[in-house]
Formats: C-alpha cells, sequence, structure tokens
C-alpha cells in the first residue's frame, strides 16, 4: 500500500472522527437557538406553532443529521482498515458500499425533511393556509448522484476484493 | 476426482532443499510450503512451468486426479 494512501487515510479519519464529535453539538446548539422564523418556509400570517409541533419539526429536521452520523461512523471504520492496510478486502468493500447508501439516505432524507416539517407545522394552520412545501435543489440532486455513484463503486469493490481474495489463492 | 500434488516426491527425487527451489521459482518457501501439501486453490501455469524446469520433469510428474 502507498505511503499516500497511509497518510490520507489517517489524515480522513482524524477529520471523520472531528465532525463525528461537532455534528451532535451542532445539532444541540441549533436546537437551542432555534426559533419559528428560522424554519425553511415561510409561515402563514398570523399564525403561530404550537411548541410542541415545533419541537417535532425540529426532531425531523434531526433525521438527516442521524444518518449521517452512521454514516460517519462508517467512514471512520472506513479509513482506519484502509491505515492498517486493509485495501482491497471484503470488510473494505462492504463499508464503501454502506457510505455510499447512507449518503443516499442522508440527500433523500434532506430532501423529504421540508415537505414533512412544513406539514408538521401547519396542519394545525386554518384550512386554507396549510402547507406541504416541496423543494428539490441542484446540490441535493448532485449529493445524491454522488452517493449512489459511491455505492455502485462499492459493490464494484466487493467483486475486486472477492477476485483478489482468489487470487491469493493462487502459487 | 481431486487433484494430488507430488511436488515432495519429485523434490525427494531430484534432492532438492524446499529453499532453493522456492528460490529459484521465485515464490515464498511458505507459498512452495502450501503448494506441497494441497493447500492451495490453484497453481500458475507460469509457476508450473518453473517448477517443471528447476526439477527436469512434466507437470504430470508434478499433478495427479486421484478419485476420492
Amino acid at each position: 500500500m502507498s505511503p499516500r494512501l497511509t497518510r490520507l487515510a489517517r489524515l480522513m479519519d482524524l477529520a471523520t472522527l472531528a465532525a463525528l464529535c461537532a455534528l451532535p453539538l451542532a445539532v444541540l446548539a441549533g436546537a437551542w437557538v432555534a426559533e419559528p422564523a428560522d424554519l425553511p418556509f415561510p409561515l402563514p400570517e398570523g399564525y403561530v406553532p404550537a411548541p410542541a409541533r415545533l419541537l417535532t419539526a425540529l426532531a425531523v429536521g434531526a433525521l438527516p443529521m442521524v444518518a449521517l452520523g452512521l454514516t460517519l461512523w462508517r467512514m471512520h471504520l472506513l479509513f482506519r482498515l484502509l491505515f492498517s492496510g486493509n485495501v482491497l478486502t471484503h470488510g473494505a468493500a462492504l463499508l464503501i458500499r454502506r457510505i455510499g447508501t447512507g449518503l443516499m439516505a442522508v440527500a433523500l432524507l434532506r430532501i423529504a425533511v421540508i415537505p414533512a416539517q412544513s406539514l408538521i407545522v401547519t396542519l394545525a394552520a386554518p384550512p386554507g393556509s396549510r402547507q406541504l412545501l416541496l423543494s428539490v435543489s441542484s446540490a441535493d440532486l448532485g449529493f445524491l448522484l454522488a452517493a449512489g455513484l459511491m455505492a455502485v463503486i462499492g459493490w464494484v469493490m466487493e467483486d475486486a476484493a472477492r477476485a483478489t481474495e482468489e487470487n491469493r489463492g493462487f502459487v | 476426482m481431486r487433484i494430488v500434488v507430488r511436488l515432495d516426491v519429485m523434490m525427494a527425487l531430484r534432492k532438492v532443499k524446499g529453499r532453493d527451489l522456492a528460490a529459484e521459482v521465485g515464490i515464498t518457501e511458505q507459498n512452495l510450503s502450501l503448494l506441497k501439501s494441497g493447500k492451495v486453490k490453484g497453481v500458475r501455469f507460469e509457476t508450473l512451468a518453473k517448477l517443471c524446469a528447476a526439477l527436469d520433469c512434466q507437470p504430470g510428474d508434478l499433478l495427479e486426479a486421484a478419485t476420492e
């Protein structure tokens, strides 16, 4: 294994661990300072949602963060495998595929969160001012495509790891 | 039907040591030992050719098909 890969894997592992530590803090800090005006969509005029609805919307908004946390943990495991020299192994390939599917889940949850939040917050609003917002940005789509690509690479790596394992049995 | 490796027999006949043969063929002693015990999935033609050249024999002298 090249020393460059070892160095990069170690560096990425540290970055992933830092992100893993920062993620819950960021979610808690966001929850601490959150106000109705911070919602990513405008509220109907004169409508003040109940605190319980806001809290539920906030919890729903944290769902992509949970998926991201799980994916970051898998990244940490992958980078540890890589800098210990286990590059073309079934374990590393499986982690790459799971990271890809995890990132796809993050991307889909990010797209699904705003409609869910808008519905939760405005469901008690007077008829005619309830909202169901759908929003997909090019960044969301790009993220989803990149995540899908990573999942596919993971599948390819599993095949490559299988071939490498078989090749090791030949003298 | 299974393939039995007769490398140890040929090595004894030619009075070749494992270390010397491994060095001549270009494989590790560990792999040669695995090959002798038949604990490998397969042998590359390249390795087989080098073994035959080093032991002055034919592939059939090293491998034998045996009924289970």
